[in-house]
């Protein structure tokens, strides 16, 4: 059985009929005669407050003011973008001192640029792991040419090359740094470092002192 | 023709209104609801100039729009339904009034101090007139959601399925809202009818 809780009225008695014993209140006289005067006249005020026809441009106003706001700013971003420049579409231009080197040398470097991009030039049909290139010369003739590796072997023992200056084998002759290139730094050993002899440096000072107290006091007689 | 008009039903009357555009069934309309109508207005804006305007509009609102009205409808609840929503457009208006000029506001404070025992002392409640105003002053009090059901079911007598018409909510709903519209009503009147 669903149980009716809030049908209580019996529970307010005191209010319900307070509320039924407030005294009815009635229109004035002349409310049926104003009123249909206001309908005769057509005085319907409040009724043209709410009289706003419906456009599809005025519901659309907003939308179309931000669409061609944001058309706008879109082609003026873009011919900005235009005069940008932007390092990572160049290419970057060649030092002057590597233009006045020779050709041969130029022509080396431009090997090893193409193959870092990675993109195969005219001349390189082919790569062969054997240390040598296959090179598409002027005259259609193709030739293989060994590959000029700055190290003498295309085998290379690095822990051989770098010993070769390691200053442990000949304690006499000083070591240079691997890694230094041609700014070669000799390197002579690692020191401790030598705390400073408080009593000599306290002497000097003292001695300082008295040089300059003499110097001053030899400035005032002269004056 | 009018004696004959006068003796239709609400529905039959706002039908002869609707096909044949009779004023004078429009009018009989106007006679029935004017005074209900202005009591529910006045009991939950508690203005009477106000709520006159208010019941004037609702009338207009009915003739200019006769043809929204549906038959499956009782009449009555469908006036009651404009009438009540003009009221509360009419109190969001004030409380927006009341907001900005805030003199006001504490004036209207001061005047609904309902349980202040020294202030309704037995002589003074004695005084129907001054009850009244009292108690019009504890249902202003109320919350409008609240005020308006209560006003609906204790004071035009409406039965539940009518007010969950008119307000356009479920009788659950309404029911719940009624007892507490009279729960806050109790408590802001326990002076009075312990007398």
């Amino acid at each position: 059985m669903k149980k009716n809780i809030y049908d209580n009225k019996n529970d307010q008695p005191d209010v319900v009929k307070l509320l039924n014993d407030l005294p009815k209140i009635q229109t004035s006289e002349n409310f049926e005669f104003n009123l249909m005067t206001r309908i005769q006249n057509g005085n319907f005020k409040p009724e043209d407050k709410k009289l706003h026809s419906f456009s599809l441009f005025g519901f659309l106003k907003p939308a179309l003011v931000v669409a061609v706001t944001s058309v706008i700013a879109f082609f003026v971003i873009n011919l900005q973008d235009t005069d940008y420049h932007n390092a990572l579409f160049s290419e970057p231009q060649l030092r002057k001192e590597v233009l006045n080197q020779p050709d041969s040398q130029l022509e080396k470097l431009e090997f090893y640029v193409s193959n870092e991009e990675g993109g195969a030039s005219e001349e390189k049909l082919d790569e062969t792991t054997d240390g040598y290139k296959v090179v598409l010369n002027d005259n259609d003739v193709i030739s293989k040419e060994k590959i000029e590796f700055p190290f003498e072997d295309k085998s290379f023992d690095l822990d051989t090359r770098l010993n070769r200056n390691y200053t442990g084998q000949n304690p006499a002759s000083p070591g240079v740094l691997a890694g230094t290139g041609s700014n070669r730094f000799n390197f002579e050993g690692f020191y401790t470092r030598i705390p400073p002899n408080q009593k000599a440096v306290d002497s000097l000072r003292q001695l300082r002192d008295s040089l300059y107290q003499e110097y001053l006091k030899k400035q005032l007689n002269s004056k | 023709m009018n004696k004959h008009l006068s003796g239709l039903t609400d529905e039959e009357l706002i039908k002869e209104f609707q096909d044949n555009n009779t004023l004078q069934a429009y009018e009989i309309l106007v006679k029935r609801y004017k005074d209900p109508l202005i009591n529910f207005v006045y009991r939950f804006i508690g203005d009477k100039d106000v709520c006159s305007d208010i019941v004037q509009d609702t009338m207009i609102k009915f003739y200019l729009n006769k043809d929204s009205y549906k038959s499956f409808a009782k009449f009555s609840t469908w006036i009651y339904t404009i009438a009540g929503n003009l009221a509360k457009n009419e109190l969001k208006r004030r409380k927006r009034r009341v907001i900005f000029s805030l003199s006001s506001a504490d004036d209207d404070e001061k005047t609904i101090q309902v349980e202040d025992k020294s202030f309704f002392s037995p002589d003074v409640s004695t005084d129907s007139r001054i009850k009244n105003d009292i108690i019009q002053k504890a249902l202003l009090k109320v919350k409008p959601v609240y005020r308006e059901v209560v006003i609906l079911r204790d004071i035009q007598g409406f039965s539940y399925e009518e007010i969950a018409e008119i307000t356009e909510l479920s009788i659950g709903t309404v029911k719940s809202r009624i007892n507490r519209g009279r729960s806050q009503l109790q408590k802001l009147l326990k002076n009075i009818y312990k007398e």
